[in-house]
């Protein structure tokens, strides 16, 4: 209690981009639970029962970051979107060249702040401003938004002062606190994982925009090396054949979907070049809703990695890296997405 | 009643029809041998926001010729979608527009002589364009839009608002940012709160039940107070000044950004705000266009 005048946490940085992407990641609902710990954020966003969405965000996003624990844990629940919205003031906290609303299975896409940003009216007046719009929203701009975040504690709103030049303006937001919701935040167990890869973002970024956006159930299938040649295609060519041949020796990860005009098939061999790792011990399959799985897709934006796992039962956790910041040390990290969800019930 | 003129600056003319047409569909132009008013009265916006514009003819137009029984003026009302589809044609034709190859059809090199005409019972306004095809041969394109004259029972009818005494003047950020910032800001409210002092600081603010979020500006000029303003006993310079008012309001100020990125504000405490968009250089103004944006009452808290 010797440190309840100061407040729990203060955080500075200099460019919120980082920050904001994490967070734009798992901008799947208005509100999210935000914990701070010595570690730095963990903010959590959840669908009942369905999908729990993470982003940790670690310290070294900061040029300061000072905790001082209180009494009771420091979390506290507030509307994600206004964050967003405040972090982006300036726009300068917007995605770089994002292709918003191309995204996998675009059902339910919401705007968020700084994603594809339209002027309010959207009239055909605003169509020609479009170029000047888009040099304050691109990432590349060399203005950068600088923030200064306080929360003195439980009670208390959650402060940000940002500014993005020294002689320009300043903005201060104070983000209303709730207490949290409950959160079901199912854990995931390792010792009953099912499968364990990891492979860069990029392939399976590919996969998701590829899927059929009329799909509502993606199937996770895996098969793991040595497992027997698939039956022999009459119609198909030498070179299919001896890919089938190859995947099956080496074992493969593969994404489908089925939508209104067919059936789409992503296979990800064991290859050195497609997988990171690659463990299975017994065939996996497993479904999903889409639009669940097209939620993914925004928190890939720029991401390095992901990582996936598989429960016996089903259940999914996928993993995604944000590249490495600089003068960050072996073995941290510089923010990671965690999206779990349970499969759905078989098909007849 | 005789009008004729060259419009000498097409993108100028353009830009102003753009910023009227986010406020309204329809505007009145009051035609003087001085100047060009553009008006959008109150009755004609959706948001309340009206704008009363006055351009000296050399501004805009060139070998300017205008005759009436009305001390030499005509009042007219025009649909400023016809307006500036015209104005699209003949910007593109005079060659101002940057981009080439935008509309490679359009003609180049060319002059735009305006006149008033009439069609049978109906007064018209014949946008002359002359100017050379893409493989040099002179063409001449007219638009005719209909116009309407507006009778002296209907221009006494239009007013300016009266507002109070400002109890501020600040001269505004670059207009564009201040568009862009207040775009964002309509995400998170409906309605902004505008302040100032005498220390040139201004202030947005919304409230929403998420967040409060206050963005401010630090050393602006206040425009010197003019001679009449001397006797009113002045406040303490850090006494904000505060009106709210609806973002959509501001923001239809705020495409005016497209004339000019110079503007004053003033604000009557709880009542408007009045927003003069300079065009051209501050002390050589080739003329002014005043927003006036209503005041929202809200309950003190």
């Amino acid at each position: 209690m010797a440190n309840s005048d100061l407040p729990v946490l203060i955080a500075e940085t200099n460019d919120v981009r980082p920050f904001a992407r994490l967070l734009r990641g798992i901008g799947l609902k208005h509100n999210a639970v935000m914990e701070i710990s010595e570690a730095g954020f963990a903010v959590t966003v959840e669908e009942v029962r369905t999908l729990c969405a993470i982003a940790w965000i670690p310290t070294n996003l900061f040029t300061s970051f000072t905790y001082n624990p209180p009494s009771t844990p420091a979390t506290f629940e507030l509307s994600l979107d206004a964050l967003l919205q405040c972090l982006n003031i300036f726009g300068n906290a917007g995605s770089s060249a994002m292709s918003s609303g191309a995204g996998g299975g675009g059902r339910g896409k919401r705007r968020w702040a700084g994603e594809g940003e339209v002027g309010p009216g959207g009239g055909g007046d605003d169509v020609e401003d479009v170029g000047e719009r888009r040099r304050g929203g691109g990432g590349g701009g060399e203005k950068r938004t600088g923030m200064r975040m306080e929360w003195k504690g439980l009670g208390y709103d959650l402060s940000i002062l940002l500014s993005d030049d020294a002689r320009g303006p300043t903005t201060t937001c104070n983000l209303k606190t709730l207490e949290p919701e409950e959160l079901m935040n199912a854990q995931f167990d390792p010792d009953q994982t099912a499968l364990y890869l990891i492979m860069k973002s990029e392939w399976f970024r590919d996969a998701l925009l590829d899927l059929p956006p009329s799909s509502t159930r993606i199937t996770l299938l895996a098969t793991p090396p040595k497992e027997s040649v698939p039956p022999h295609q009459p119609d198909a060519t030498i070179s299919s054949n001896g890919r089938h041949r190859h995947r099956a020796e080496v074992g493969q990860f593969s994404i489908q979907s089925e939508g209104d005009f067919g059936m789409t098939e992503l296979d990800y061999p064991n290859d050195k070049e497609v997988m990171d790792k690659f463990d299975c011990e017994k065939r996996v399959s497993f479904s999903y809703h889409s639009s669940h799985f097209a939620l993914l897709h925004r928190a890939l934006h720029q991401s390095v990695k992901i990582c996936l796992q598989i429960e016996h039962s089903g259940f999914l956790c996928v993993q995604i890296m944000m590249p490495l910041g600089e003068g960050v040390p072996v073995g941290g990290h510089s923010g990671i997405l965690e999206f779990k969800m349970h499969a759905l019930e078989e098909e007849d | 009643m005789r009008f004729r003129t060259a419009i000498s600056n097409v993108a100028l003319l353009h830009k102003i029809a753009r910023s009227l047409a986010a406020l309204a569909r329809s505007c009145t132009i009051r035609l003087s041998e001085e100047q060009v008013h553009f008006i959008v009265p109150a009755n004609e916006s959706t948001t309340g926001v009206q704008v009363w514009s006055r351009v000296n003819v050399p501004t805009l137009f060139d070998g300017y010729k205008i005759e009436s029984n009305a001390q030499n003026e005509i009042w007219l009302e025009l649909h400023l979608d016809s307006l500036l589809k015209v104005l699209r044609s003949a910007d593109s034709s005079v060659g101002s527009f940057n981009d080439s190859g935008r509309n490679t059809s359009a003609l180049s090199d060319a002059d735009v002589i305006l006149k008033l005409n009439k069609k049978g019972a109906q007064p018209i306004w014949a946008f002359e364009i002359r100017g050379y095809t893409a493989s040099r041969k002179q063409m001449s394109i007219t638009h005719e839009i209909n116009v309407k004259i507006l009778s002296p029972k209907r221009q006494q009818e239009l007013n300016e608002p009266l507002c109070p005494q400002p109890d501020i003047h600040i001269v505004l950020p670059n207009l564009l940012e201040l568009r862009n910032l207040v775009s964002r800001l309509s995400h998170v409210a409906d309605d902004v709160r505008i302040s100032a002092n005498h220390e040139g600081t201004l202030e947005l603010s919304v409230n929403s039940s998420r967040v409060n979020l206050t963005t401010s500006w630090k050393d602006l000029v206040n425009p010197t107070s003019t001679a009449d303003d001397e006797e009113r006993v002045s406040p303490p310079s850090q006494q904000m000044f505060s009106t709210t008012v609806a973002i959509k309001g501001l923001l239809k100020f705020l495409t005016s950004h497209l004339v000019s990125g110079t503007a004053i504000m003033c604000i009557c405490e709880n009542h408007c705000v009045i927003a003069y968009v300079y065009i051209g250089e501050l002390n050589e103004t080739g003329g002014v266009l005043t927003f006036f944006i209503p005041g929202k009452t809200v309950d003190d808290e």
